[in-house]
Formats: C-alpha cells, sequence, structure tokens
C-alpha cells in the first residue's frame, strides 16, 4: 500500500531563538513523521583553521578559545596540549589541575545550560530560568577564578596564566555545594516529573550500533550505551590523577542524554572538590619556546559535548603548519539524521537540541522547510518549536501546569 | 610490551613493507605512513581485525605537489593509529565510508578545501564553504591568498 | 535584581555601548542603501523617499504611537551571522532572572515581522550575509539593530579570517555597538538602556 501523503519538506530558516546559531536541516514529511532529513552545514565557518597557519602559536591560543563560547577551554587546552607535546614541555602539575578545574566548571555551566535549552525547546520555561539562575553561580565563580565568564584565557603553552589563590578555595567549594544541591533537585525531577518524562522518553533514538557506526562522541553517545569518555581512555590533564565515574545509559533516546548530563554534573562536583583538596604547590606555567620545533601531534579532550579533536603540526618556526579541529559537534551531527528518521515532526526541536550541538564548533545550518500542497512555506525555528509544544500539549503534556520549587538562592 | 608496541609488532608482520614506518610516540599514539597503492589494506586491517573502530577524523595537508591525508583512528579503549598517506593533487581516493558511514563529513572537508578529489561518497551537500564560493578556490592550499575570493580584506564586501 | 547603573567588575568586561543616534534620516538612508545594495526587490530610490516622507506627515499621531510602543517594550528578534556563539549565551542570559531585560518590556520574538530590535552577534560569514540582509528587511520601519560583541562590531578575532566580512555593518546599518569578548550581560542591559533613551530623545 503506497503512503499517498504528500511529501513536506519543512524549513527552519537559519535564524532561530532556540540555539542562537544559524542552522539548516532539510526535511521531508509524511504527515507527522519525519521521512528522510538531509543536512546542509556551513553558516558559521569563518576559516579559523587558516587564521592559525597565520598567526603565532601564542595567539592561536586565543583564537582557537573563540572557535565556541561555551567550551572554549576545551579548544584551548587541546590546542595548547598538542603544542606543548611536540615541543616536549613538561607542565607543572599545579597548571595541569587548575586547567581540569576550569575544565570541570565549564562542564558544569554547559550542562546547566543544556537543561535551560531542552526545557525551553519542550515548552518548559520555567526550567530555562531556574537552571540558568543557578548556572550563574558558576559564571561568577569562573570569572573570579579566571577574569571572564566565558573565553577565560586560561591557557598559555606551557601552563595557565592566573593561579588559584588560597581565597578563592571556599568559594569553590560553596558553589559546589549549591549546585550539588540544586542537581539533585533537577535529578529528581527528571526521574519524577511525570509531564518532562513522557515529552522526552523515546525520542531521538539512536541503537547502539548507529551511535558506533556513525561516530556519536560524549552524552550522545553514552546515552546509547556507548562507554567511551576520553578523560578515562586517553586521560589528560590532571584526570589520571582524579577519581569518577564514567555515566552511561540504556534508554538510548533524548531522556537518556537528559540523565548522562545530570549525572555527569554530579561527578564533576566531586572531580572538582578532589582537585581542590589535592592541588599541588609549585609554578603555574614553564617557558615555552617562541619558534616550536618540526613536529606533529594529536591532542584529545573530552568537551562537554564529547571528545574534541586537534591535530598540530609544527614547522620550527613561530607560526603552526597546520591545525586541524574536529569538535564534538561533527561527529554527533550525523547520527541526528538517523534519530529524527521515523519521528515526529513536533520532537524535531528537542531531538537536535539533545545532541547539544555546537554549532559554531562544527558550524551547521538547519532548514526545514514546509511545501505543503506544494506551495512553499517557511516555517522558522520558533515556529516550529512552538508547533511542537502545541502538539504535544494536544496530547496531555503541558508544562504550565507544573511547579518548580525555588530552591536556595545561588 | 605496551599495547602500541604490540600493535607495531602485529603490523609489520601483516605488511613487511611497513617495518621501520611504524613508530610510537608515546603510549597512547602510534603513526603509519603508508603509501596509497597500500593504504586500503592496511586501514581495512586496522578498522576491521586490530580493534580500531573509531575514525575521530582525516587530516588534509598541502604538501606542494602532493596532498597528504592523516586518518586518525582510534581503539574505543583511548590508543590512538594515525594513518598518513599521501596522492599527488588531482589524483582521486577512495572514500573510507563504506567503513565509517560518519566518515563522509570529513572527506567533504577535504574536497571543498584542498581541492581533493574522493571517490565513492554518498550524494550529499557541500561542507564548509558556502554555496557561493567561487570554483576552483581551495582555502587550506598554501598558496591560496583570502583576497582573491573577496571576502577578508577590509570593506571589501561593502557595496 | 542587579541594578544595571552598578557597573560591578565582575566578568571583567567592560558595562559600556556606543549608541549612534537613530534618527529619521539616518533610517531612511539605510533603507536606501538596503535597498540599492540588495537590488531586485526593492523599489526605486525615489519612490521610497517620497513614500515615506509623504506618509510621515499623514501619519505623525501614528509614528509617536509606534515609538511610543518602541520605547516601552521593544521586541528583538536574536541573529547569529556566524559567532562562536558567546554573545548570543550572554544575550539569553540578559533575559535571566539574574539580568532581566524583560523588565525593560524586552521580548524575543522569533519572526522578524514582530520585532523593533534586530540583536546581531557574529562576524558574518559569508554563507549567512544574503539571510541576514533578508531578515533586516523584513523587518518593519522603523527599525534598529545591536551588534553585539567585538566580532559584531569590527569582526574581533575573526579578522581576516577568510570567509567572515568582519562586523555587521558591512552588511546592514547599525544603530548600537556593545563590545566585549563576550559582550557581558550587564553591557547588553547597558547598551539596551542606552538605545531606549535615543528613541525617547528621538520621539
Amino acid at each position: 500500500m503506497s503512503d499517498k501523503r504528500k511529501i513536506v519538506q519543512v524549513p527552519i530558516g537559519p535564524q532561530h531563538p532556540a540555539l542562537k546559531e544559524p542552522e539548516s536541516f532539510m526535511v521531508d514529511l509524511r504527515g507527522e513523521k519525519i521521512d528522510a532529513v538531509r543536512l546542509r552545514l556551513g553558516y558559521n565557518h569563518r576559516g579559523i583553521e587558516k587564521g592559525c597557519e597565520q598567526r603565532t602559536y601564542v595567539q592561536d591560543v586565543y583564537l582557537v578559545e573563540r572557535i565556541c563560547g561555551i567550551c572554549s577551554t576545551s579548544h584551548s587546552t587541546a590546542f595548547v596540549q598538542a603544542v606543548e607535546e611536540i615541543a616536549a614541555l613538561e607542565v607543572p602539575r599545579r597548571a595541569l589541575y587548575i586547567r581540569t578545574i576550569v575544565a570541570e566548571l565549564e562542564r558544569i555551566h554547559s550542562h546547566l545550560l543544556w537543561l535551560g535549552v531542552a526545557g525551553h525547546e519542550v515548552g518548559f520555561d520555567t526550567l530555562l530560568m531556574y537552571s540558568w539562575r543557578d548556572r550563574e553561580a558558576v559564571m561568577d565563580l569562573l570569572a573570579l577564578l579566571t577574569g571572564n565568564r566565558v573565553n577565560y584565557g586560561l591557557n598559555t603553552i606551557g601552563g595557565v596564566r592566573r593561579d588559584i589563590t588560597p581565597e578563592e578555595i571556599p568559594e569553590i567549594l560553596r558553589v559546589m555545594d549549591v549546585l550539588e544541591e540544586r542537581t539533585k533537585y533537577y535529578i529528581k525531577l527528571g526521574l519524577e516529573e511525570e509531564t518532562l518524562i513522557r515529552r522526552l522518553a523515546g525520542v531521538g533514538k539512536l541503537s547502539k550500533e548507529d551511535a558506533v557506526s556513525l561516530g556519536a562522541v560524549g552524552p550522545t553517545a553514552r546515552a546509547s550505551g556507548v562507554d567511551r569518555d576520553t578523560r578515562r581512555d586517553d586521560p589528560y590533564a590532571a584526570y589520571g590523577e582524579v577519581s569518577f565515574k564514567v555515566v552511561t545509559d540504556d534508554h538510548c533516546d533524548v531522556y537518556g542524554r537528559t540523565l548522562v548530563r545530570l549525572g555527569e554534573l554530579m561527578e564533576a562536583y566531586s572531580i572538582v572538590r578532589q582537585l581542590v583538596k589535592n592541588l599541588p604547590e609549585g609554578p603555574i606555567t614553564v617557558k615555552a619556546p617562541l619558534r616550536v620545533p618540526a613536529g606533529e601531534a594529536v591532542s584529545r579532550y573530552e568537551a562537554p559535548r564529547g571528545e574534541d579533536v586537534h591535530y598540530v603540526q609544527a614547522n620550527g618556526t613561530d607560526k603552526p603548519e597546520r591545525v586541524k579541529v574536529r569538535a564534538p559537534t561533527l561527529a554527533n551531527t550525523q547520527s541526528v539524521a538517523k534519530m529524527l528518521e521515523d519521528g515526529y515532526l513536533a520532537d524535531l526541536p528537542i531531538v537536535i537540541a539533545a545532541i547539544d550541538p555546537c554549532f559554531s564548533c562544527t558550524d551547521r545550518t538547519i532548514s526545514v522547510r514546509d511545501t505543503a500542497r506544494g506551495t512553499p512555506q517557511t516555517l522558522t525555528w520558533d515556529e516550529l518549536s512552538r508547533y511542537g509544544i502545541d502538539w504535544h500539549r494536544r496530547r496531555g503534556i503541558d508544562f504550565s501546569k507544573v511547579v518548580l520549587s525555588g530552591g536556595a538562592r545561588a | 610490551m605496551s599495547e602500541a608496541e604490540a600493535v607495531r609488532a602485529e603490523l609489520e608482520k601483516r605488511f613487511p613493507y611497513l617495518a621501520g614506518a611504524v613508530r610510537v610516540q608515546r603510549a597512547k599514539r602510534l603513526w603509519v605512513e603508508v603509501d596509497q597503492a597500500h593504504f586500503a589494506e592496511v586501514f581495512e586491517a586496522l578498522s576491521k581485525k586490530l580493534g580500531f573502530t573509531v575514525l575521530c577524523t582525516i587530516t588534509g595537508l598541502d604538501l606542494g605537489a602532493d596532498l597528504g591525508f592523516i586518518y586518525h583512528l582510534a581503539r574505543p579503549a583511548g590508543l590512538m593509529a594515525n594513518v598518513k598517506t599521501r596522492a599527488p593533487k588531482g589524483k582521486a581516493i577512495r572514500s573510507v565510508s563504506p567503513l565509517f558511514p560518519g566518515g563522509g563529513i570529513f572527506e567533504r572537508e577535504l574536497i571543498d578545501l584542498f581541492g581533493a578529489s574522493v571517490e565513492g561518497l554518498p550524494p550529499g551537500a557541500r561542507y564548509p564553504l558556502p554555496d557561493d564560493w567561487p570554483e576552483g578556490e581551495h582555502p587550506l592550499l598554501k598558496d591560496w591568498q583570502p583576497t582573491s575570493a573577496g571576502t577578508g580584506e577590509k570593506g571589501a564586501d561593502r557595496e | 535584581m542587579q541594578n544595571v547603573s552598578n557597573r560591578t567588575a565582575v566578568g571583567g568586561g567592560a558595562a559600556s555601548s556606543i549608541v549612534l543616534p537613530a534618527d529619521a534620516g539616518v533610517w531612511c538612508a539605510c533603507s536606501l542603501m538596503t535597498a540599492e545594495r540588495t537590488g531586485s526587490d526593492a523599489k526605486p530610490v525615489a519612490e521610497r523617499v517620497r513614500g515615506s516622507s509623504r506618509l510621515a506627515r499623514r501619519l505623525n499621531i501614528g509614528r509617536r504611537l509606534i515609538r511610543w510602543g518602541q520605547r516601552k517594550s521593544p521586541w528583538i528578534l536574536h541573529f547569529n551571522t556566524g559567532a562562536c556563539n558567546a554573545c548570543d549565551i550572554e544575550i539569553i542570559a540578559a533575559l535571566t532572572p539574574r539580568f532581566d531585560l524583560e523588565r525593560f518590556g524586552v521580548l524575543l520574538k522569533g519572526t522578524p515581522r514582530h520585532c523593533d530590535v534586530l540583536v546581531c552577534s557574529g562576524p558574518v560569514t559569508r554563507q549567512i550575509r544574503s539571510r541576514l540582509v533578508r531578515i533586516y528587511e523584513q523587518i518593519p520601519e522603523p527599525k534598529f539593530v545591536v551588534a553585539v560583541g567585538s566580532c559584531a562590531s569590527t569582526g574581533g578575532v575573526c579578522q581576516g579570517l577568510y570567509n567572515v566580512l568582519g562586523g555587521i555593518d558591512r552588511a546592514i546599518p547599525v544603530s548600537a555597538y556593545i563590545p566585549g569578548c563576550p559582550a557581558s550581560p550587564q553591557a547588553i542591559l547597558d547598551g539596551f538602556v542606552k538605545l531606549l533613551g535615543t528613541l525617547k530623545e528621538g520621539g
């Protein structure tokens, strides 16, 4: 029996309030169900790899940091690690600890950010406001430690630029305590709030086999039972000296991805406490040569979104010969088409949001074009998001009835 | 013998021509240099028989008359095998997307940014350059200058 | 709630911004520039000038009403033209309870047809440029553009990269620049307050 419903292509213009990044997916619909998805990436491509070849290593630390404004220290650390390996620099332990502390703080801010965005995508704006308000605690902490809320300028070749003073340590521990309480509440919400579970469970399914063959990384892969985490498998910075669990889940859907990120938040608080408790004395940097001797290295880093890979080739001058960046979201978008297959259009925004796409790391575009009855119509992302929220509301999922408790002031 | 050393021994046993071409940089980093003629069998052995089931990315290099390609493979548990090969500019290489469906996007990058020619890629949109990027301009080639495509210069696109 | 005029050093970013006076002359000129630049669907120059001045005379009350609405409750559309996302997150953060841009009546809308102010981040990549211009044209007059962040203002760290134009004003006219890398929510609030102030003057 042939399906007589028309194929509808729904475009979401590159302007969308949801993830604040220009994106374009081409979605073919049959009625309500998604038939196929085609990706068009490229709206955020700026030319950074070429820019790296034209700038010195030190300038590149700052350029590379701005590949992504959410996982900025991920890129900066991955880059300096590769250069330090080529130059055979022995980075002081204290510097490694500081890098790791900031890395975990970044993971915390990123996952709380994601929680809010996911809430927004399903129509749960209160969750957005709550989680972003809580997130301000870690933003203030990052500003205290590094001087900026984002793009910290923490790293230099050979170590870090700023030290953690003894006065800052109680503040770090205090924020970890506050956020741990709040995260426990969000976990409780995730496990008990029926409305949220109904909206997230069974959506965006990605089997373990598909996650592996399509190269998914990070929480997206771990929520499909793929037990991979660069911090444990290819330890860098101070991760070899702390103990932590790699959080995996078997739901293989958006709900699983939510649980994995919440679990990683709890692990992050534990890691930061261990690091602060065992922070070694000593210098925070070693002298690095201006001209890095010829050589090459691959550096891997577990960014909040997954494995970030940097390849650097040096040629004996003060500028790199080649810098290659493979950000985690590029690996994850390949899976999105699979996740959306046979799903409902109404679930598209949350499925895409669930891979926590950082399109500036990867620069992608999503456009879903609506050609009902042959007449092309453009929907914005917000309209599609609204459509999804209303569609689910008609089926009984209504977040306006959910009341959150306020919790401690961050 | 460390894990990396064990892999090197295994590679040199299977492919005697690789003697001297496999380098252990450190515990988790192997480098393998292989010519295009033997690339497919080495790559397949690593990914299918020796457990390197993760393709992290493919790096393109401009080596003058040739283009260089580094396939960054890894075992799920962390050991990386970086396979380097090269081909003259203009000569096509085979896509690895049959073995790694998610790897096509890395090859599209090579096509756009280096002008590489890749056979066997399934149809799909270009990446990462824009639709109106001029033909034949490949930004990551060493002799390519930004001004030749119009952007990057102050006021270039302001009419 | 954070007091906007209390400029703390948290975040390290300077809570300052530059706002160009936005008056009718500038809008007309900007609209003309846009029309000429993008060509095909733009009306002839003379017709646009004649049209707006006749409309202005007839709808003086209407114009004041519109301006009052914009001043009291400017609706914004957020657009990322290829940024690293830091500024975009700070813009959203400015709308969350701690900084609360909404107390100025600012609402984040999803479509250009409903907005008064286009808030842009990013250095304008080549791919996004035509979309940016199209969106700008879809916004009904009178409209304003705010460039948030160093990349949006001057290209910032992306100056000289091959796929970027180097700033929002290379594609569309800009009313206000909010510098910073990223622009902190305090700076964004400050910029908005200044922009609303000039609306009052122009009113």
